[in-house]
């Protein structure tokens, strides 16, 4: 029987809820709280209360690649410059965590990936250190400058930092994902469910403005596919030559995160994979799988006390030949 | 009823540039005669001779023969003095013959008033060996050197096969590299071609042809007197005198003489000097002058030879240069991977490992590219013989144990990443297993290299590759789509597993359309995505490619 579009595709919102790993999301909780309350003592009268800034708290995220971001601001003063408020930052990190951690340097942020529990649970937090831009500054105007780890290449304009004000980021974003939950948090939540389950290069912040632009710029209506196809068709038309400003800062241009190569590529997954869709409605649960691990009441067939993986569920079935 | 002389008649006569100089008669079953054209104001006699088989063409050549020997040094003029003229086809005597000297008289104000040379390089003409017993042919490739004008020595030979030219054998030799100031400067063939044993020859680069006439290879050994140097007749000398290794045929030592042409290309032409009628002598100048060496008044034995370069050997076609300087590994040569592999090996590629546990059995033969008469045989020995017997320049690795070892370490902590580095030295893997463990692997390694996993399903009627990122899961997605009870399975007596049925021809039809596909992709530099090819025969037969 051929597949119900937006029973699946509800499905898929449903099976990769947060709440779903509510366990693991007080982990992440409990280990970002105990950073948070390090860098505090560490850095004291140096840094302003850190806070939430990926996925997490703009309300856009799925259960099935998890972390948290973690911005934290610090006062003009603090470093004399940006490279080392990040080395500060991250050897801080390392000495406190070398033991229970991998404790990486990134391109804005340091990464802490936690080894795995007693119940296999590994908690990922980037830590994203930001220097106001003036004394002071901060509270008025929520502007940070962020260091760029040369490591990683720099930015298209050859700058060494990123400026920005995340907290306008964040806002935009919640906000629109909150009150158009419908639409533009439901469609941001599928493409990242797309994009991670079929590992693509995307920024998800460039995946939460094209979706906002594209939500702005046609008209968006009917059903649940109806509305992610039209955001899909905008990406598959557009995003060759879309700008998404950062709603932060004007000046970065969030669509240069993607090379013209990447963009062409970008706009013919979207092509394909409308075609493919379209010609066959079974096609959808390729590109937005369900999470096999909390799979929605509709999808359970049988108890599977022993959690074997069988055939045609988690393993190619034997219909190949070479 | 006319006859053909007669209506041969009529016809020239009728065309008012054409005057029949003297009259044409049936000579055996041609018909001959002479005539003048007028072109241009300019009249040139022909002797014309009529074949038989006129209007058509024998062998793809025109079977009428406009021949002035006079002409011979102009441009597309045969060694005979024929004029070499290619004209439509047309089945009407007298539309052939108005076709043909039209060409004609284009030939005369093309290349013999307005003497217009071609783009493209035309080879001297070389009166090559007719007295020899059995043909002799050099192939010949680049080797990485600049030959100066003059320089000598002695360049490094192998024999290739013996086959037939008409009742004629006919000998093929390799040019394996020349030796230069002690070192050997290589042939770029592979190294099964290179590493051959060889017997030596000499060689001699002259900057300009040896020619008579513009076009004409010299055909006499004293013609050389005047381009070459003394200090080259010594050598020659100490040859004559030692007359050291193996002689080609027992009897001649091959003289490679090279010389520049177009595009910073060189050419070589092989004369064959008879060791026991040796083409230089030494000449007294008399008066306590000393001796000089020259070359005596004796026809040159010309073998042929074959610019067999890279370029040459795939200038009809081949695939693209992003596919062909890869380095790539072929997993699982069964059915597919065998095709693959001869696919991409015919398309010029230049590197290629093969990789399976396997031995090719009588049974393999029909449906992949192994032959029968090399009877049982690990299949990467196997296949890896017949990948260089196509190209010369490609070099094969074979891997019986590759796999093996690959499953057997993986769970190795430590050992995975020596196994991710090794198979990263390839920058295209190419699994044609259809072992969901080789995928499983190649996407566990999170390799960063072109992965390809190709299968068939649907008795032949399906094919489908999966690619990075997220090869396995791809896997799963695509082989969903096929039922297995849709399969007629092939079941071999004894404990084996059954196979499906489908012939080389439904096998290898997907498996050339799909390397045309990622060919394609390749050359327009786009990224390589999953896809399936499905055989549709409801209506007739289409075949339909969808990208994921």
């Amino acid at each position: 029987m051929s597949t119900d579009i937006n029973n699946h595709l509800n499905c898929v919102l449903e099976s990769h809820k947060i709440k779903k790993e509510q366990v693991l999301l007080d982990k992440h909780i409990s280990k970002r709280n105990e950073i948070k309350e390090a860098l505090e003592e560490k850095y004291g009268a140096n840094i302003y209360t850190p806070f939430n800034s990926g996925s997490y708290a703009k309300n856009t995220a799925v259960n099935t690649k998890f972390d948290f971001d973690f911005m934290v601001p610090f006062k003009r003063d603090a470093f004399d410059t940006l490279e080392n408020m990040f080395i500060d930052v991250f050897e801080f990190l390392e000495d406190k965590y070398k033991d229970s951690a991998i404790v990486k340097k990134q391109k804005v942020s340091i990464g802490l990936e936690f080894y795995p529990d007693n119940d296999s649970d590994v908690v990922k937090i980037d830590i994203v250190p930001g220097r106001e831009l003036n004394k002071d500054q901060y509270e008025k105007d929520n502007k940070l400058n962020l260091y760029v780890n040369q490591a990683f290449g720099k930015l298209s304009a050859g700058s060494d930092y990123i400026r920005s004000n995340i907290q306008a980021q964040i806002n935009n974003i919640k906000d629109r994902a909150t009150k158009e939950k419908d639409t533009i948090r439901s469609i941001i939540r599928l493409l990242k469910v797309w994009k991670i389950n079929r590992n693509q290069p995307i920024k998800s912040f460039f995946i939460e403005l094209i979706t906002i632009k594209a939500v702005d710029s046609t008209e968006i209506s009917g059903d649940l596919w109806e509305r992610l196809k039209k955001v899909l068709e905008f990406i598959r038309d557009e995003v060759k030559t879309v700008a998404l400003p950062d709603p932060g800062n004007s000046s970065n241009e969030v669509a240069d995160t993607l090379t013209d190569y990447e963009k062409v590529s970008l706009s013919e997954d979207m092509r394909y994979l409308i075609e493919r869709i379209e010609e066959n409605n079974d096609n959808i649960k390729i590109y937005f799988p369900v999470n096999e691990k909390h799979p929605c009441s509709s999808e359970i067939k049988n108890e599977n006390k022993y959690e074997i993986k069988k055939e045609g569920v988690f393993v190619p079935p034997t219909v190949r030949f070479g | 009823m006319i006859d053909r002389l007669g209506f041969i008649v009529t016809c020239l006569e009728s065309f008012e540039y054409v005057q029949i100089t003297e009259p044409f008669k049936k000579i055996q079953d041609s018909i001959s005669g002479k005539i003048i054209i007028t072109e241009s104001g300019i009249k040139l006699e022909f002797e014309t001779v009529i074949l038989p088989q006129y209007p058509m063409q024998s062998h793809e050549v025109e079977t009428i023969r406009f021949v002035n020997s006079s002409l011979i040094s102009y441009n597309h003029v045969n060694a005979d003095g024929s004029i070499c003229i290619h004209t439509l086809h047309n089945p009407d005597l007298k539309s052939k013959l108005f076709y043909d000297l039209e060409g004609l008289r284009r030939w005369i104000r093309k290349y013999y008033i307005n003497k217009n040379t071609d783009k493209h390089y035309e080879h001297l003409i070389v009166n090559e060996g007719s007295s020899l017993i059995t043909n002799v042919s050099f192939l010949f490739t680049e080797v990485n050197h600049l030959f100066k004008d003059g320089e000598f020595g002695f360049f490094q030979y192998s024999f290739l096969a013996r086959g037939k030219e008409g009742e004629k054998d006919s000998d093929t030799f390799l040019v394996n590299g020349f030796m230069l100031n002690k070192t050997i400067s290589a042939s770029s063939w592979s190294s099964y071609y290179k590493n051959r044993e060889s017997d030596t020859g000499i060689f001699l680069f002259l900057n300009n042809a040896p020619v008579k006439r513009e076009r004409f290879l010299i055909e006499n050994w004293n013609d050389l007197n005047n381009i070459v140097k003394q200090n080259f007749m010594s050598f020659l000398y100490t040859i004559k005198k030692y007359q050291f290794g193996k002689f080609l045929h027992d009897k001649y030592i091959p003289l490679l003489i090279g010389y520049n042409i177009p595009e910073n290309e060189i050419h070589w032409q092989c004369a064959l000097i008879d060791i026991h009628n040796f083409p230089s002598e030494g000449k007294d100048l008399g008066s306590s002058k000393g001796w000089i060496g020259q070359f005596k008044n004796l026809q040159i034995v010309w073998a042929s030879t074959k610019n067999c370069s890279y370029k040459y050997y795939f200038g009809r076609g081949k695939l693209s240069d992003n596919i062909t300087d890869k380095k790539i590994i072929i997993i699982g040569i069964g059915a597919i991977g065998s095709i693959v592999a001869c696919t991409l090996v015919r398309g010029g590629c230049k590197s290629i490992a093969l990789a399976d546990y396997d031995i090719k059995l009588p049974e393999n033969v029909c449906r992949s590219e192994y032959l029968f008469n090399t009877g049982i045989k690990s299949k990467v020995i196997d296949l890896s013989i017949n990948l260089v017997q196509i190209s010369p320049f490609v070099e094969v690795l074979p891997y019986r144990d590759l796999m093996d070892a690959i499953k057997y370490f993986i769970n190795n902590r430590y050992l995975r990443e020596d196994i991710r580095r090794r198979i990263e030295e390839y920058d295209l893997i190419i699994d044609c297993t259809a072992d969901n463990d080789v995928a499983y692997i190649l996407d566990l390694l999170s390799i960063s290299c072109d992965i390809i996993s190709m299968s068939i399903a649907n008795n032949g009627k399906a094919l489908f590759c999966s690619t990075k990122p997220e090869l396995y899961k791809w896997l799963i997605a695509i082989s969903r789509e096929f039922n297995k009870e849709n399969d007629e399975m092939y079941e071999p007596t004894g404990c084996w597993s059954p196979t499906f049925r489908a012939s080389y021809n439904d096998i290898s039809t997907l498996v050339q359309f799909a390397v045309k596909h990622i060919n394609l992709i390749m050359e327009e530099g786009k990224k390589l995505r999953p896809f399936k090819i499905i055989v549709d025969q409801k209506e007739g037969l289409n075949i339909n490619l969808c990208q994921f």
